[in-house]
């Protein structure tokens, strides 16, 4: 039972998920820039929590859980192999001979193993906050003003695991109701269980792509003098806030990558986190992508 | 005066050889309202893309001959040079949408056209009053049913107000009311704004009326364009399938034989003029069939859902307390206007989705106790899109598949396999890529794959969506035939006169939960929309007639007049 709500309708948005798209691209650069250059894994963890509070706070939680589950796998997956391949460090932990190869691992592997999985984690939970907090029409219309194919492009690529994770309980529910046991057993079992959907999931890909594009060629995607509608939206005091939020955790990000005061170093022996941590600049980030959450949750329940 | 849309010597093929248009010669002016008829894979959608330039430009094949549009040949023009004036609406509104929201899906094409942003705002909301789609106006197109997709896309289209309207079976997801509201939105829009229409629809019932000509195409070639009237004549011999029932009606009575002045006597295309021509040759309606009579014992409930309660958010439920009980040997229709729960329903009945309140019982079990190959056996589902059942490489090892699923093997399987197979018409079909099969084919085998194994319970999702009125009597008698031997279906549609033709019961769903629930006669009975057209045309003189089968016409000598 998946209990995919698939007739549910958009509500009406509210509180930060109805601020102006630009308030909401400004937050949203803020934490992909932050993800991108914070490597302390304690400042990791707590963009993490602060990443997940926004999407609580916006109601877009639900939405991004594909990309929680992708993070999830894909950063137990850098914890696995991480330590195996990472072998400086100080403080062995292990040394084996695995037939021709010499296997070693340290306890600064296991730690960065750790960070990496945390960094890829925030990551990738930050572009699915990107694309779950603002719309893609949104992106699209104002990304557009610089160079609308370059923004359709990366807009139809956001898009694309939503669409295909849809699609993917789509066929799924297909598959369950003709018979197939995908929810039993192990996880290797299921995983097995799946394989099968795989060449379904491919090819209802490429059809859409070919009739998505039958459809915009045919309704003059690619004509000369293009313009773009964004409806009726105001720009108000709560998104030039947000805004001002958004552009000063960018430019905090900027200047701590710069100052190197959100590096961390793993090897040869692990940096202490805390004293990293607790400098003026990584913590003035930290309250900055903290705001639009805690702005948010305000907003939600007023 | 040059015709708005010229075919000279047209062929076509598809890069993989299989024949789209043969030596199609066609001219068509502004304001025609022209309906392309014939069977699935006949051409019609081919027609429709060649007009737009998709074929060839977008296709590839091989192209023969020339096709002008507006004086613009499309060879030279592409289709997006075309976009200003020629409109599509396709086949599949869910794999057509480009942006994720209704009203920006709706200004994506007047954006292209490089339309001022003001004006925009207008035609969008213009579009969206003219389809009732105001209410929706944000909604992600992801949380749309089809029939509210369709609207969209048409939306989209209408907004551009191109000169040539391309529509490939535009209400083939749209309840009786906004299929209704539709064409009669386009003809109106052809008549004041000159618009060429090109539509392509198996429903004949439902467009033959507004079309000024219609074109019948069997494999490639037009083998028939003439006037409606004219084409119903043609077809009375040629193609009865694809009358109207009230034309079929009239068409079959004595008098049709001539017009007593050597002359065949004019076919009505309507309710309204069937019932004008009924009086003005003084024929009258008999029933031959008799009523169903509702049955005092119903088989055994196969299928039970108490107080069910679904929807998001859980303060806005889209079903509230609905009970349904579905029985063994009895065909049920389920129908209601576009979003109002079937398809939600059937997934809560199948255990795809969790109920807010309520359960569903299959046999006395809880549905979602029951694995997945268990449930299946004994109730199975056909969705909306047969494509999402297809893993395999051909339709033999798709059904090997899923009666392996079931837990057959050996002899067993050999003649299931068979039976499908044969039961469905899939001989032809057995060795070919499920995804090159054409829509009709799609939906045969599909159905075998789900119905294999000879489950208690067959669920379908407007199995008839797209489908010619050959398949479509083939599928209902072949479902008729499993009811026969005791499978409960449950089917949902918004094809009144397939559900008056073969279904027992009928379902209506609206404001939350049920309306109507009966046996079909009574149900669809007397209903304003709901309702078929022998129905409308005779439900005051005999009350309870759903289709041609049910009467007879003759003179003086009948007992009721209509």
């Amino acid at each position: 039972m998946t209990g995919r709500p698939e007739y549910r309708r958009q509500k009406a948005a509210r509180g930060l998920a109805a601020r102006h798209p630009l308030a909401l691209l400004t937050v949203s650069v803020a934490m992909v820039m932050a993800a991108l250059v914070v490597e302390n894994p304690l400042a990791l963890v707590i963009l993490v929590g602060l990443n997940l509070l926004t999407l609580w706070a916006a109601g877009r939680l639900p939405a991004a859980a594909p990309y929680v589950k992708v993070g999830l796998y894909t950063s137990l997956v850098v914890l696995v192999i991480n330590p195996l391949c990472s072998q400086g460090g100080i403080t062995p932990l292990l040394t084996a001979r695995v037939g021709p190869l010499t296997l070693r691992i340290t306890w600064e592997g296991l730690v960065a193993g750790v960070g990496q999985s945390l960094h890829l984690l925030a990551v990738v939970l930050a572009f699915g906050q990107f694309n779950s907090l603002l719309d893609p029409d949104d992106q699209l219309s104002l990304l557009s003003r610089l160079s609308f194919r370059s923004a359709l492009v990366v807009s139809l690529a956001t898009r694309l695991l939503p669409v295909l994770s849809q699609d993917a309980c789509r066929i799924s529910d297909a598959q369950r109701s003709r018979g197939a046991e995908l929810d039993r057993g192990r996880w290797h079992r299921r995983a097995a269980a799946r394989g099968p959907l795989l060449s379904g999931l491919l090819g209802q890909s490429l059809e859409r792509a070919g009739d998505v594009a039958a459809s915009m060629e045919s309704r003059g995607f690619g004509r000369r003098h293009r313009t773009t509608w964004s409806g009726r939206r105001r720009f108000a005091r709560g998104d030039a806030l947000l805004t001002g939020i958004g552009l000063t955790g960018t430019a905090l990000a900027v200047t701590c990558a710069a100052a190197g005061s959100v590096s961390f170093a793993y090897f040869p022996a692990v940096d202490d986190p805390l004293s990293t941590f607790l400098s003026f600049w990584p913590m003035l980030l930290l309250v900055s992508l903290a705001l639009p959450g805690i702005a948010g949750t305000v907003w939600r329940h007023s | 005066m040059a015709p708005l849309i010229e075919f000279r010597s047209v062929s076509y093929s598809y890069p993989d050889g299989c024949l789209g248009l043969r030596d199609i010669n066609l001219k068509i002016g502004e304001a025609e309202v022209v309906l392309l008829l014939g069977a699935s894979g006949c051409g019609k959608s081919t027609l429709l893309r060649a007009v737009n330039g998709l074929v060839p430009h977008f296709a590839g094949g091989t192209f023969g001959g020339q096709v002008r549009v507006g004086g613009c040949d499309t060879r030279s023009c592409r289709p997006r040079d075309l976009a200003t004036m020629v409109g599509m609406v396709f086949q599949d509104p869910e794999s057509q949408a480009v942006m994720t929201t209704v009203e920006r899906e709706i200004a994506f094409g007047l954006e292209n056209m490089g339309i001022p942003a003001p004006a925009i705002g207008r035609l969008v909301e213009e579009s969206l009053v003219s389809l009732g789609l105001s209410r929706l106006r944000r909604a992600s197109l992801a949380t749309l049913s089809g029939g509210e997709l369709q609207k969209v896309a048409l939306a989209a289209v209408l907004a551009l107000q191109p000169q040539i309207i391309l529509l490939d079976e535009p209400t083939s997801q749209l309840d009786p009311v906004s299929a209704e509201e539709l064409l009669s939105a386009l003809r109106r829009l052809s008549e004041d704004t000159g618009s060429t229409i090109l539509l392509a629809e198996h429903r004949v019932d439902r467009c033959l009326h507004l079309a000024s000509r219609v074109l019948f195409l069997e494999q490639g070639s037009i083998v028939k364009d003439a006037a409606p009237r004219e084409l119903c004549s043609w077809a009375d011999t040629h193609k009865p399938l694809y009358l109207p029932p009230v034309t079929s009606l009239l068409a079959a009575s004595p008098h049709a034989q001539g017009d007593g002045q050597g002359g065949k006597s004019v076919l009505p295309l309507t309710v309204k003029e069937a019932r004008r021509a009924l009086g003005d040759r003084g024929l009258t309606a008999r029933r031959v069939r008799p009523p169903l009579a509702p049955s005092s014992h119903r088989g055994v409930a196969r299928i039970v859902a108490h107080g069910l309660t679904v929807g998001y958010p859980p303060d806005a439920p889209v079903l509230d307390g609905l009970s349904l009980a579905i029985h063994e040997g009895e065909f049920t229709a389920l129908m209601g206007e576009n979003g109002s729960g079937k398809s939600t329903l059937i997934r809560h009945l199948m255990g795809l989705s969790r109920p807010l309140a309520g359960q569903v019982m299959l046999g006395g079990t809880p549905i979602e106790s029951l694995p997945a190959a268990q449930r299946a056996t004994r109730c199975a589902l056909l969705t909306q899109n047969p494509r999402d059942y297809f893993v395999k490489d051909t339709v033999e090892e798709e059904l090997r598949y899923s009666l392996t699923l079931r837990g057959m093997g050996g002899v067993e399987l050999e003649a299931e396999q068979a039976r499908i197979t044969q039961e469905l018409h899939l001989q032809g079909l057995l060795d070919r890529h499920p995804r090159d099969l054409s829509g009709g084919e799609r939906t045969r085998a599909a159905l075998g794959l789900v119905a294999a194994g000879h489950p208690d319970v067959l669920v379908l999702d407007e199995p008839t969506r797209g489908l010619d009125p050959e398949t479509k009597l083939l599928l209902g008698t072949v479902l008729k035939d499993w009811v026969g031997t005791g499978t409960a279906v449950l089917l949902v549609t918004h094809d009144v006169e397939f559900a008056a033709r073969f279904a027992d019961r009928v379902v209506i769903l609206g404001d939350g939960g049920i309306v109507a629930d009966g046996p079909a006669g009574e149900v669809l009975d007397g209903s304003l929309f709901f309702s078929t057209q022998i129905n409308r045309l005779l439900r005051r003189s005999l009350p309870g007639v759903l289709v041609v089968e049910d009467v007879a016409l003759g003179g003086e000598e009948a007992t009721c007049a209509a």
